[in-house]
């Protein structure tokens, strides 16, 4: 792919920030993508984003089908009344996670790092909470009545049935949401000023001028806005725990072996952070080369999200270990026949296996610096642990249903074409809305880059900056 | 360190075996006096609650290594200290070995298929050997990191920061060894009490509820270490004091995260083998216990915590620590004690006696090893960054 900045090949680094940058040159190499004249667009970008359309067009086809005849298009049936809808809803509400944990705890622990990449990572979020929140909504049967799910006074006496986890959901993902947006856009606030200043035509000025909200750089809107920024950091904090908790609740409240386990909450979570890490991984790596962000987004940053996606899958392995121990532990027949059938069983004994592989095996090389050094392997890597979250989901929602109680109600699932096509055409929207958000948005938050800028150039990287430079440079490790 | 500090440190070692001969002594007499039935139950308890803290200790030893800015080297010497408390630990463990007949008689002698299912895990020699498994896992743990750590002491400063840079390292495997570990001994010292019971989150709780005490006693130590020492008083300024805070703030609501989920998933279950859990822990004479947890455990530390100013005050979060230690020391008794079904007023006098007795050695050996060394660590480059020391 082509830098389309126009800059030289530079030597990559593991600082947080290249030493030589200045708040122009953060500036430059941010806005310039953005401020490209419409027909200057790089071909990858059109090409990309032509992909991504076609898939949402698969999308909308798929949706259209499901309202004309129902959802009966898909493969869920007794047993398995929860199929892909529910699989690939927990899928992409997992991958949000890792923006609000970049974000909101990361700023609160205040790491340097998190500045390069929080804003794009944010993106990722809304996005990935865009397709997770259609799929409960259309999976409703009548989609256009969902807003019976919110407790409203009306005239049928219908009120929600609070002691239900799928109602808990909706106010979860609502919440979620809408932190997240508000999050997102308040940051932005002060970057939109900057292109509304440097922009050189009407449309463009009138454009962003219009998102900024009237900001005038002054001492007393920097204060409101890092005030602002703050509580919404702290709000978002616990949104990381409380959203895929509850939805681990969809599960765990139940009396299904296999689901019943408590430590459901706390895995999912991490899981979800896990999923995330990969995604940001999957989105960083192509963005730094192809918009030349290299000096911005350096190889620190994807080592550390590598560092943390170890972590969350070791937490996620141990979820596993604790989940098969305690139903051997238990002692209960039905709980000890599930982790059979979920690790040997003979029709989905597969699935479990590959979910071995891609989230304890392949993280593994992780631990070695220069696999996390390694741009490509962690693009692979980080593919794997899409696939193997995806599997994980499909482990406990279907291999959990196919066999319970009373062997004579045992079932088994297929996935129908639609099943299939809803989930492409889901890529399709999160990946359309990526690529307009890379064209027109600012990836790369450059106001806090400033910041970070200035306190690296005065403060140093961090504590063992010394000793890390020396050991990277005696294993031919960019320094 | 000064010879006052050392002074004062000494003395809180007298102190703290002197507290230890009392408190032993006094339970060893109520178990003579009552027939001995309740003193393992006690001595349990307090096991668990001490040994908690030295672990919690290990467990922030590793955290503050991987992940710390300058709040983690100013309380890396007595979080040694107290993960240092672990061989002590481990010969206080002897006489549960005693006791085994006593607290895990029912899964030594097995009434139900359902605990005779778990034998192959639930039988005296493998319990044993797991036991031993996990202390010498955890004392070379301990002693690998304070023995670095007094290496960094001896080396110049670019050497120290090389040490460092390794240890940060070398804490993500133990931290992963320490989970590992804590899970099953959670199930072994604790779970195991109630044979049928099983729920994957118990350890996760007790866990935190570590880290929560070890959270606390840092915060006590560093404001007396501050008050008696000129150099401390001047690093412990109130950002760092808050970031302490911080800490025991989200460790209080993580507790409170994973208590509910445990209780919300077991009470919607509904489910024979799991719910007595429950249905005890609600019933009319513990219940009491529960609310408390939930109000003052919980709600009154979290709102409490959520001002800067506290948080900035060391007495204020003085005050806050030593209520969180109660509130741990209750919910411990809450999880462990009801097991027992003892008749009438659950609160025993041997409880009292064996936390105080414990507790007594442990500051002790405490105190032993955090004046054997400079209190903060000579080399370390978080603190050379921080300012407040010249190392």
């Amino acid at each position: 792919m082509a830098s389309i900045s126009g800059k030289p090949p530079f030597k990559e680094t593991n600082r947080v920030i290249v030493k030589s940058e200045t708040f122009a040159s953060i500036d430059d190499s941010v806005n310039k993508p953005i401020e490209t004249a419409p027909f200057k667009t790089p071909l990858w970008w059109w090409i990309g984003f032509f992909m991504a359309a076609s898939l949402l067009g698969v999308y909308l086809v798929t949706i259209t089908m499901l309202i004309t005849k129902g959802i009966g298009i898909f493969g869920n049936n007794q047993p398995v009344a929860w199929g892909f809808p529910i699989i690939n809803f927990v899928w992409w509400i997992g991958i949000g996670h890792a923006g609000t944990l970049i974000s909101a705890a990361l700023l609160l622990f205040r790491q340097p790092w998190r500045t390069s990449i929080n804003r794009a990572a944010e993106a990722m979020t809304i996005f990935a909470v865009v397709c997770a929140g259609l799929y409960p909504i259309l999976h409703l049967g009548r989609p256009w009545v969902f807003y019976w799910l919110a407790p409203y006074p009306n005239t049928f006496g219908l009120f929600p049935q609070f002691r239900s986890p799928l109602d808990w959901d909706l106010f979860a993902i609502s919440t979620y949401a809408s932190v997240s947006i508000l999050f997102w856009y308040i940051g932005l606030v002060p970057d939109f000023a900057t292109l509304r200043d440097r922009a050189r035509n009407t449309f463009m000025q009138w454009f962003y001028s219009l998102l900024s909200l009237g900001w005038n750089g002054s001492a007393k809107a920097w204060q409101r806005y890092m005030r602002a920024y703050l509580i919404l950091a702290a709000l978002s904090f616990p949104l990381v725990l409380s959203v895929h908790s509850t939805i681990a609740m969809d599960f765990a409240v139940g009396q299904l072996p296999g689901w019943n386990n408590t430590i459901m909450p706390p895995y999912f979570v991490a899981g979800a952070v896990f999923a995330g890490f990969a995604m940001v991984n999957i989105l960083a790596i192509p963005l730094r080369k192809a918009f030349g962000l290299e000096r911005l987004i350096t190889y620190r940053h994807i080592d550390n999200s590598s560092k943390l996606m170890l972590a969350t899958g070791m937490i996620v392995v141990y979820g596993y270990a604790v989940e098969l121990f305690m139903a051997w532990y238990s002692g209960v027949e039905f709980e000890r026949y599930m982790a059979f059938n979920r690790v040997l069983g003979t029709d989905h004994g597969w699935a479990f296996a590959l979910l071995i592989f891609c989230n304890l095996i392949a993280i593994q090389p992780l631990w070695s610096k220069r696999v996390r050094q390694n741009m490509t392997m962690v693009f692979i890597i980080s593919i794997i642990v899409s696939i193997g979250m995806w599997l994980e989901r499909y482990v406990i929602v279907v291999v959990t249903l196919t066999k319970d109680f009373l062997p004579g109600s045992w079932g088994d699932y297929v996935a129908t074409f639609w099943d299939y096509s809803m989930y492409l055409g889901s890529f399709g929207l999160f990946f359309t809305l990526w690529f307009l958000f890379i064209r027109l948005l600012p990836s790369i938050a450059t106001s806090e880059m400033k910041e970070l800028q200035h306190h690296d150039s005065h403060h140093g990287s961090d504590y063992y900056e010394e000793q890390r430079a020396e050991e990277f440079s005696k294993k031919g490790l960019p320094v | 360190m000064t010879n006052i500090l050392s002074a004062k440190l000494g003395r809180l070692q007298m102190t703290g075996l002197v507290l230890g001969a009392i408190g032993i002594i006094v339970a060893i007499i109520m178990a003579f006096v009552s027939g001995g039935q309740g003193f393992f139950q006690s001595y349990l308890y307090a096991f668990l609650f001490w040994t908690g803290l030295a672990l919690g200790c290990l467990i922030l030893l590793f955290v503050q290594h991987m992940a710390g800015g300058s709040w983690g080297a100013m309380i890396r010497r007595p979080l040694e200290a107290g993960a240092m408390v672990l061989p002590v630990m481990a010969l206080l463990f002897i006489p549960i070995l005693f006791g085994m007949g006593n607290l895990y008689s029912d899964w030594l002698h097995p009434h139900s298929e359902l605990v005779e299912a778990k034998i192959a895990y639930l039988n005296r020699p493998f319990f044993i050997i797991r036991s031993v498994i996990y202390f010498a896992i955890w004392i070379f743990g301990a002693w690998y990191f304070f023995s670095a750590s007094s290496k960094q002491d001896k080396v110049d400063s670019h050497e120290g920061g090389r040490i460092g840079f390794s240890l940060k390292r070398t804490a993500t495997f133990w931290i992963v060894i320490y989970i590992l570990t804590m899970t099953f001994a959670g199930v072994d010292w604790a779970m195991s009490l109630k044979p049928e019971f099983f729920s994957g989150m118990y350890s996760v709780i007790l866990m935190i509820g570590q880290a929560i005490s070890a959270m606390c006693l840092m915060i006590f130590v560093m404001v007396y270490l501050a008050n008696n020492d000129k150099e401390i008083d001047a690093l412990l300024t109130s950002k760092r004091l808050q970031d302490l805070g911080n800490f025991l703030m989200a460790f209080t609501l993580f507790w409170a995260y994973t208590s509910f989920s445990q209780i919300i998933i077991i009470w919607s279950n509904n489910i024979v083998e799991t719910n007595p859990y429950y249905l005890l822990r609600f019933s009319a004479a513990w219940q009491v216990v529960g609310y408390f947890l939930l109000i003052f455990g919980f709600f009154a530390p979290f709102v409490i915590l959520f001002s800067r100013w506290v948080k900035r005050k060391r007495r204020a979060l003085v005050m806050v620590a030593i209520w969180a230690v109660l509130v741990r020391m209750v919910d411990l008794f809450y999880i462990v004690i009801p097991n027992f079904s003892r008749e009438g007023f659950p609160l025993a006098l041997s409880d009292v006696a064996l936390l105080v007795g414990i507790g007594g050695i442990w500051i002790a050996a405490f105190a032993y090893w955090l004046k054997s060394r400079p209190i903060l660590p000579l080399n370390d480059p978080r603190l050379a960054h921080a300012g407040g020391h010249h190392g």
